[in-house]
């Protein structure tokens, strides 16, 4: 069998040309058909991310006029920007003043940033600080801490909850308001807390070896 | 173009075949001149396949009965046969096994045929093998012959088919049931007598001999075929007469040919037609030879069978890349069109909204922030001045008047269930999760049971109770303390009659209660 190749010479060297023909036709035209299959593939990255770029920008556009207006609206009130403790202070004493109140102290913690996740992911892009005020209070009448605090809410520019709140008679011996000598029949002490907004910072992780 | 080699035992005929057409057919006498001229002829024409074709009378036809083995037991057994008998045919045997008998232990019924002296072939094959054409195969003549056996349509037991390819020789192909069994070949000498009356002298000869072998009985009818020139016929039949067991047919080799399709004209006898017949084999396999003979055969399918490898090939490698290069074009094309769109696209944000691309990328700080301020706002209404108003609204005027509260403690609560440190003032609301916010409160008080008859205390003291339960907003409420117990395992003591001071300070001793209560907010509710 193998004597019979010995004859074949001519078939087989034009069989192995013909294979290595085959193969740079094949090489080459795939390697063609590769670069066209990336070029394509490429181009249509770009235009998914075109798209995707402008009807980002679209929806935010429309959140953009849905939001800008009541955003700038909390610049102004102060929720949006850095805090004014002044003015919340100013506020305060006017309504004490307002108001008669016999006694008012107040007290402002540090601001604290607020960290929690739900707070992340239900208000994504955004840092939440908090400043703890209290307040402690020596009333006429119980209604007085309602006014105080509608009073505050109204006038000082800021965002505010009542965190909790303890109001305490002072005159249970009076058999009311009216026989009572004092002008301190309720003691109150409540806690607010000052809430503002600002654009997320991302942090660095501090490096370890620095550190030490 | 098909070349068939046509051989008598003395001349040889070429025969050109082009699909069904005889083109071409050159006689070669034996001698030096003959076999020059022979091999001038392979020399000039194309190298193409030849077939053999043997038309000898050295060629026997022989039945052996051999046990039933497997078919290299039965080559071995054909080779001891064939060495006992013809040690020199060793390489132009033919076998098959034809049958099996029907009794005794079922032996297979072997026909093979042998070429008793293959040496008569030696001086052609020796111009062949010089000048190295290409010899597919050699075929045995009587062997091809139930081809034109069949095309006569023929169902008798007994067939003789009596043809004459040479004007020397006169071929009797016996078949049995439709199978070939026999053939004999016999020498004419049309100078001593009429081809009439020597077929009709070798018939009866055949027929004799088929009997004393036993291959057909003695009152069996035979048919016989003849198959010859048109000019013989009317010597043919005035020799050959139908008897009882004998019927005679007639065909014209005209006729046989327009049965085979093939047109053999320039052939004056059956050689003609016998090499269309071998010619038209399907399978180029032979009957005959060493497998040396063939060996240039083989290199040549190998030589062919590379050159179509390589063409198929490269037909391969070009469909492919035409299919990968009309793929590309089409996706170039593609590419084209994406990029287009893209920058089409982004024509249009930088035209709409690249102008606000700082603003756009603060809409989140911006959603964010009014979310969070809207979802603080909402809860306003939880808170103490709320809580204040909505404990009024439970409590009638009645039951106001009958108590004093003492002490309210109120915070934020986002849990359906009490703390376990109500006086902790650290837990923080998350604003972030889904959760109602609602009010948790403290209420410290008494109930003025120095100014009321028991009896309304006791009434005071259940509407309290029942007023909170029975209200929507509550979800959660603890009594810790009454100022009347009613029953029977609590002791009851009270006293009417003193001051006012004195009835205080029993009030603020006697009277107290403690209500804890979780609440819903009524904007949340």
């Amino acid at each position: 069998m193998i004597s019979i190749f010995k004859h074949l010479h001519k078939e087989l060297v034009i069989f192995l040309i013909s294979i290595v023909i085959a193969t740079i036709i094949i090489v080459f035209s795939s390697s063609w058909h590769q670069s066209s299959l990336e070029n394509r593939n490429n181009a249509n990255n770009t235009l998914n991310q075109a798209t995707s770029r402008y009807y980002t920008g679209i929806n935010r556009k429309q959140v953009l006029e849905k939001y800008e207006n009541k955003y700038k609206t909390l610049k102004a009130m102060g929720v949006a920007a850095d805090e004014n403790r002044l003015q919340w202070i100013d506020a305060i004493e006017k309504a004490t003043t307002a108001h008669k109140i016999p006694y008012l102290k107040y007290a402002i913690d540090k601001q604290q940033k607020l960290n929690s996740s739900s707070l992340s992911v239900a208000f994504p892009g955004i840092d939440i600080f908090r400043s703890s005020m209290t307040l402690h209070m020596q009333l006429l009448h119980e209604g007085d801490l309602f006014s105080i605090l509608n009073t505050i809410d109204t006038n000082a520019r800021g965002l505010f909850d009542v965190q909790n709140c303890s109001l305490t008679n002072n005159n249970v011996q009076a058999e009311s308001l009216v026989d009572s000598a004092s002008n301190m029949n309720f003691a109150a002490i409540c806690t607010l807390n000052w809430y503002t907004v600002k654009k997320r910072t991302v942090s660095l992780p501090t490096n370890p070896d620095r550190r030490s | 173009m098909k070349r068939i080699f046509y051989y008598s035992g003395y001349r040889l005929t070429v025969f050109h075949w082009l699909n069904e057409k005889l083109v071409d057919s050159y006689a070669f006498n034996p001698g030096e001149e003959g076999l020059e001229k022979f091999k001038t002829y392979l020399l000039a024409t194309e190298n193409t396949p030849v077939r053999i074709l043997v038309d000898l009378i050295e060629e026997d036809f022989k039945k052996e009965t051999i046990p039933h083995v497997g078919a290299a037991d039965r080559k071995n057994i054909v080779s001891r046969l064939v060495e006992r008998h013809y040690r020199k045919s060793r390489d132009y045997v033919h076998s098959k096994v034809i049958g099996r008998e029907k009794q005794g232990r079922r032996d297979d019924i072997l026909l093979y045929s042998v070429l008793s002296n293959p040496e008569i072939l030696d001086p052609w094959l020796k111009p062949i093998n010089e000048t190295g054409t290409v010899v597919s195969g050699i075929w045995s003549l009587p062997q091809v012959s139930h081809k034109v056996f069949s095309k006569l349509n023929d169902k008798s037991q007994n067939v003789l088919l009596v043809s004459q390819q040479v004007p020397s020789n006169l071929r009797q192909t016996f078949f049995k049931n439709g199978r070939f069994d026999s053939s004999r070949s016999a020498v004419v000498n049309l100078d001593d007598a009429s081809i009439g009356e020597y077929i009709s002298t070798e018939v009866d000869q055949t027929i004799r001999f088929l009997s004393n072998q036993r291959q057909i009985g003695f009152d069996e009818k035979i048919e016989v075929h003849i198959i010859c020139r048109e000019v013989d016929f009317d010597v043919i039949q005035s020799h050959c007469s139908d008897t009882n067991l004998i019927h005679y047919h007639y065909h014209n080799i005209a006729d046989i040919d327009a049965l085979f399709k093939c047109n053999t004209h320039e052939s004056e006898y059956c050689s003609g037609l016998y090499s269309f017949v071998c010619a038209a084999e399907p399978v180029p396999i032979g009957h005959y030879g060493n497998k040396s003979l063939f060996y240039r055969y083989y290199a040549y399918l190998l030589s062919h069978t590379l050159y179509a490898a390589s063409a198929l090939t490269l037909l391969i490698s070009l469909i492919l890349s035409f299919s990968f290069i009309s793929d590309s074009e089409i996706l170039d094309s593609e590419s084209i069109t994406l990029n287009d769109k893209a920058y089409s696209i982004n024509r249009d944000y930088q035209k709409k909204l690249a102008p606000l691309e700082d603003k756009l990328k603060l809409t989140d700080v911006m959603q964010s922030s009014v979310l969070f301020y809207d979802k603080v706002i909402a809860t306003k209404a939880i808170s103490p001045q709320n809580f204040m108003v909505d404990v009024s609204r439970i409590f009638n005027a009645v039951a106001m008047r009958r108590t004093t509260i003492t002490m309210l403690k109120w915070r934020q609560n986002q849990t359906n269930n009490f703390p376990t440190n109500l006086n902790s003032n650290t837990q923080l609301i998350d604003y972030g999760k889904a959760i109602e916010i609602n009010h948790l409160a403290v209420i410290d008080g008494f109930i003025r049971i120095s100014q009321n008859t028991l009896k309304e205390s006791v009434d005071t003291t259940d509407y309290i109770s029942s007023a909170f339960r029975n209200s929507e907003q509550t979800i959660k409420l603890d009594v810790e303390r009454l100022p009347v117990d009613v029953r029977p395992e609590s002791t009851i003591e009270n006293e009417k009659g003193s001051n006012v001071k004195q009835s205080l300070s029993i009030d603020q001793s006697k009277g107290k209660f403690k209500i804890k209560v979780i609440m819903k907010g009524e904007k949340s509710s």
